[in-house]
């Protein structure tokens, strides 16, 4: 495997729950992953509107260090996986964008390397096989809901990543550990991260609903891969909760920590610990 | 409301700047309502997507760029993604908030202080420092504690860096300039006048 | 020696405004050859004609050339003419000084003197035309209906009344097609099969038809008024002749399965017919799902029947037919709820197509009539109808309108009505598309009187929300986000060209559209033709349509078939090519570049019978002249009549001014 990680911004600072799980897994599995030196920000959805040159150059700063270290990239955060294709995308077309770009940044850069999700990475490359040879503990009993949230899926065309209307690469992780992916239809509505911190109340709004339906159909707790998504599901549960005037009380795992947990590693390796929303009840009366 | 498509619109002209700016067609848009139907953000806004596009295609600008719509456009791309007609309403959306900013429409914005904040953040320290970002854009949005009691929660659990990390900040700062200049190259071809982000 | 006749047309003013005719005719009267040069304001009128007729005969004329339109226009009406006056047809060429001069310039200088290069140029290939016969080949009366729907049948009916045998096949084990399928039909809210199963019991006991179902086409030879095609008959396990159709058998069979018929809503049996009135009523084995021929067991059938028409060891039988003339007749399918992702995917049990609603709501359906939905039988009291599922969506299905959905979303909110009158019928629309006689009364009759909602929006997503389904459209009219908890969800989805087809017309030697939509020689003029000669198109295999226009063009088809078997004779133009066996090798590139497979190798032998060589022979009957096998032989031993290198290079000479 030639991938280097890139964590981005949230995994480094409001999220280091997920960059510690997947540290811990991706040595656990020992795919000879480090991370990538000399990263910045990707400039994720704030940049965009207002300054569509600096949202693509900032990436592009990052693929020419994978470029250089000759390697392709791995992302956790799905808005660091757009942006990096975005900027990959605007390099590869020869024509006005690519020549600004080139400007701003000052020189060339080339962009050929690959860009994946480590999910894709885990499901197609490594394999589950492989993944199930080396878990331990079975998760059997949890019924799980993946939530994959707008951005991994949308739009198609840019990354490349699977269904829109109904993804199922975190759904065939999970299943893989023995816990239930539950069949539910709100995998990919947004929870409006990019309000969360501006328009709070819109992302409770929304959050809820995915919270709501996930209960509906039987969701003990929820597995996602998008910091930003986490953090509005288990952040803000309780929030929404006393907004609404409705108990949840779902643990938001991520599906590395999942992972994790079925390769029998320590769960305060996983930052297990760090969730608002307690996990050990649910998991203490599954028997794991 | 009345529209005098002789003298009232900028037809044209209007179509062209949001296809550079979106790189997409709103002619193909056949008004079908699917984009209206998906949106999760339609409940707040003003004038639904589809009307956006409408109004779009016959070119009567000023409804669209001082509407709120424009600016509860949270990108989910559930829009696009189901267009019939593979209009990217998402894109308009996008080229329409930075026609609206060029034009000094709306500069007051809750949204735009948060990107300004996150802006500044990236120019100093190379890296996002969110406490600076949500004080930065506490202090300019006038509401100083909003989202104040998380504070304490993530430091209990350890979610986040007082202390912020340095990365090619200089490098970045200097992007940054190249790219107003370049902004402002491609605004004077176009025959408008910019007004600087910062 | 040459006595060449020169009329150069005015076509009022469309020649004569940038061409100088008068000055062309006299220029043209000074070239070697030309006994007669004239000019006339309309040629193609009656006594234009007479001009020519008298001028081949007062002056011994050997050749003709008439300067005006383009040939596609009047090469026929000229040449009959001068087959009138005596001479054979081919000496008569037209020079096109209309389309290809006068309409394209408006300079009368440069007009005059093109038109005068271009007929000159026709003047030397008629001094070298040589006269030709028209090609008779004998036509077999016999038809073959492709496709045993209401548009097979009818073209059946037709072509029988005709007195012409006509072979209906089908693929599936009963005729009727998707009418059968239907509860009432628009506009007139007919039971759908009280009106089609006349007609299928007609076309049973019409002794010139012959009926053969679960059978397929293998393989189509020859051309127009003369093919052979070989079909396969199916194994069906049962001898259709000595079963009565007493229906022991499927009573006892143990296997169910999801009934194709029902749309999956019903079961049937392992050895089943696919509804009571099918046609012929006879059962065949489901070889996939019957315990005797997949693991050797049971076997109940065979042991009951009581006239022993039952047999495991069935295979299937290939039959040949000589066929005169092919009407392809092949209908549609719907697409499936699986298809769409923002639906669900096909997993909500609620959430159907409208051929399953049809199943549900028809009396003879696998609820009898009892309009229930089918997750848990409950009696929906809010159905929200969707249209354009699939249609008119480039970006993720097909760009095209299905043309009868608008209608039958509104005949199925009033098939709703009348079963739960006090339900509520909602439905999702871009437009309204009711343009036949009869039709936009019947929708607002189901807006106005039955009580449906129509609702202009697309819908952006259905799901299931604990017993109900909760459906996310808009309401473009009022610019709102509209959501309806529904029990039932009908999508009008897209019809589509049955699975096959692209094999058949390629079979058949017949041209498709991007989707698989069979294509019309002509779409406005020569609708029920394809382009390849003697076989017809009718109904939904070319494109959606509806009952009322799919009947017409059956009736046309029909009489299409019959014009061409009437005669006993086929005539063809003599335009083919000819081998000059002399100089030819037998290399075969003719034969390899042929489109029409029209050349094939002939041997030459002595009068001992030995072989002396091969050389190339075209079949009149199957050459077109299109020419591509001329350029082709490297010792230009093949020529296209008409059209010879002889005539052509004349042609290009004058041009050049170099004869």
């Amino acid at each position: 495997m030639n991938y280097a990680y890139y964590p981005g911004c949230s995994l480094e600072s409001t999220s280091p729950d997920f960059n510690e799980s997947t540290k811990a897994i991706v040595d656990f599995l020992g795919l000879g992953i480090g991370e990538l030196p000399d990263w910045v920000c990707c400039g994720a959805s704030s940049l965009h509107p207002s300054d569509k040159l600096m949202s693509l150059a900032l990436p592009s700063l990052t693929l020419e260090s994978a470029n250089k270290e000759q390697k392709d990239i791995m992302v956790q955060c799905p808005a660091c996986y757009a942006h990096l294709r975005e900027a990959q995308e605007a390099l590869s077309h020869e024509g006005h964008e690519k020549d600004d770009l080139v400007q701003v940044i000052g020189r060339d850069v080339p962009a050929k390397m690959k860009i994946k999700h480590l999910s894709e990475i885990l499901l197609n490359e490594v394999g589950i096989p492989a993944l199930q040879e080396k878990m331990v503990k079975k998760l059997e009993g949890i019924k799980i809901a993946s939530y994959y949230g707008c951005v991994i899926v949308r739009p198609k065309k840019l990354m490349k990543y699977d269904d829109p209307e109904n993804p199922m690469v975190m759904d065939q992780l999970v299943s893989a550990t023995g816990a239930q992916s539950i069949d539910w239809p709100f995998k990919t509505k947004c929870c409006g991260a990019g309000y969360s911190i501006s328009k709070t109340e819109v992302t409770l709004d929304l959050t809820y609903e995915i919270l709501s339906q996930a209960k509906k159909n039987g969701a003990e707790a929820i597995s996602v891969l998008c910091p930003l998504c986490h953090i509005n599901l288990d952040l803000r549960q309780k929030a929404i909760e006393q907004r609404y005037g409705e108990k949840f009380n779902l643990p938001i795992f991520y599906y590395t920590q999942l992972l994790g947990l079925s390769f029998g590693l320590d769960p305060k390796k996983l930052a297990l610990d760090r969730l608002f929303v307690n996990p050990f009840p649910l998991l203490k009366s599954k028997g794991i | 409301m009345q529209i005098n498509l002789s003298k009232d619109v900028d037809l044209l002209q209007f179509g062209k700047v949001l296809k550079q700016e979106s790189e997409t067609d709103v002619r193909k848009c056949y008004q079908c309502g699917k984009c209206t139907a998906g949106c999760p953000l339609n409940y707040l806004m003003d004038i639904s997507p589809s009307q956006v596009i409408r109004f779009c295609q016959l070119g009567i600008k000023e409804k669209v760029l001082n509407s709120k719509t424009i600016w509860f456009c949270i990108f989910c791309d559930t829009c696009s993604t189901r267009c019939p007609q593979e209009v990217d309403i998402k894109g308009v959306m996008d080229g329409l908030r930075r026609m609206a900013t060029r034009e000094g429409v709306q500069p007051k914005a809750q949204v735009r202080n948060l990107e300004k904040a996150f802006a500044l953040m990236i120019k100093m320290f190379g890296r996002v420092y969110e406490p600076g970002v949500v004080a930065g854009y506490n202090f300019m949005s006038g509401n100083l504690f909003h989202d104040v009691i998380l504070f304490p929660l993530l430091l209990i659990k350890r979610k986040i860096n007082l202390k912020p990390h340095f990365k090619k900040a200089g490098e970045i700062r200097g992007m940054f300039k190249r790219a107003e200049k370049v902004r402002k190259e491609r605004a004077s071809e176009k025959g408008k006048e910019v007004v600087a982000h910062e | 020696m040459a006595r060449i006749g020169v009329f150069v047309c005015w076509c009022g003013s469309n020649i004569a405004e940038t061409v100088d005719v008068a000055k062309a005719a006299e220029v043209i009267a000074k070239i070697p050859g030309v006994v007669l040069s004239v000019d006339y304001k309309y040629m193609c009128s009656d006594p234009g004609q007479e001009i020519v007729k008298q001028a081949i005969k007062e002056h011994n004329l050997t050749g003709v050339v008439v300067a005006s339109c383009s040939p596609r226009m009047h090469e026929k009406t000229f040449r009959k003419a001068a087959a009138d006056a005596g001479m054979n047809p081919y000496m008569l060429e037209m020079a096109n000084i209309r389309e290809q001069c006068s309409w394209v310039h408006d300079n009368k200088k440069d007009g005059t003197q093109k038109s005068i290069d271009l007929i000159r140029m026709m003047v030397e290939k008629v001094k070298r035309n040589k006269p030709l016969q028209n090609i008779k080949i004998p036509v077999t009366r016999k038809a073959l209906v492709i496709g045993g729907g209401v548009t097979g049948i009818q073209a059946a009916l037709d072509i029988a009344a005709g007195g012409v045998p006509v072979i209906l096949l089908e693929k599936d084990m009963s005729i009727g097609g998707h009418m059968s399928k239907l509860d009432e039909t628009f506009p007139t809210l007919d039971c759908s099969q009280c009106i089609l199963t006349p007609k299928m019991v007609e076309v049973a006991q019409n002794p010139l038809v012959t009926i053969m179902t679960y059978s397929e086409l293998e393989k189509l030879e020859g051309f127009i008024g003369n093919f052979k095609a070989t079909i396969r008959k199916k194994a069906r396990y049962v001898d259709i002749d000595k079963c009565t159709g007493c229906g022991t058998c499927w009573q006892k069979c143990p296997v169910k399965v999801p009934s194709e018929f029902e749309q999956g809503l019903g079961v049937r049996k392992a050895i089943y017919i696919p509804f009571p009135q099918a046609v012929p009523s006879r059962p065949r084995i489901d070889a996939e799902n019957c315990l005797k021929l997949k693991e050797g067991r049971c076997g109940i059938c065979a042991k009951i029947c009581p006239t022993q028409c039952i047999s495991y060891e069935d295979k299937d039988v290939l039959i040949e037919e000589e066929i005169g003339a092919i009407v392809v007749a092949t209908g549609y399918q719907l697409m499936p709820t699986s298809a769409f992702g923002e639906y669900g995917y096909g997993k909500y049990k609620d959430v159907v197509t409208s051929l399953q609603f049809e199943r549900m709501v028809c009396a003879s359906g696998p609820t009898l009539g009892d309009f229930q939905r089918p997750s848990d039988g409950k009696k929906p009291k809010t159905v929200v109808f969707v249209k354009c599922v699939g249609s008119r969506d480039p970006a993720h299905y097909y760009s095209y309108c299905s043309k009868i959905c608008c209608m039958y979303t509104a005949k199925q909110t009033m098939l709703f009505r009348h079963k739960v009158h006090d339900g509520n019928a909602y439905v999702f629309y871009i437009d309204i598309r009711s343009n036949g006689k009869n039709y936009e009364e019947f929708v607002r009759r189901a807006q106005e009187e039955d009580g449906a909602q129509y609702i202009r929006g697309r819908v952006s997503a259905v799901y299931q929300d604990g017993e109900d389904l909760v459906v996310e459209g808009a309401d473009t009219l009022t610019n709102s986000q509209v959501k309806i908890r529904a029990d039932l969800v009908v999508l009008a989805t897209a019809m589509e060209p049955p699975k096959g087809i692209k094999e058949l017309a390629q079979k058949l030697g017949i041209g498709y559209d991007q989707f698989g939509w069979l294509t019309e020689a002509h779409p406005k003029l020569r609708p029920v033709e394809s382009a390849t000669a003697g076989i017809f198109l009718a109904g939904c295999a070319l494109s959606p349509r509806d009952i009322p226009d799919s009947v017409s063009e059956a009736s046309g088809a029909a009489a299409k078939v019959l014009g061409l078997v009437s005669k006993d004779e086929l005539e063809k133009e003599g335009v083919v090519a000819k081998v000059r066996e002399f100089s030819c090798t037998g290399c075969q590139n003719c034969i390899r570049v042929c489109p029409y497979t029209a050349i094939s190798l002939k041997d030459i032998r002595d009068r001992a019978g030995n072989l002396i060589r091969q050389v190339a022979e075209v079949n009149p009957g199957l050459c077109t002249g299109c020419g591509t096998c001329t350029p082709s032989c490297p010792s230009r031993s093949i020529d296209l009549q008409g059209f010879t290198d002889d005539e052509l290079y004349a042609e290009i000479n004058a041009m050049a001014e170099l004869i």
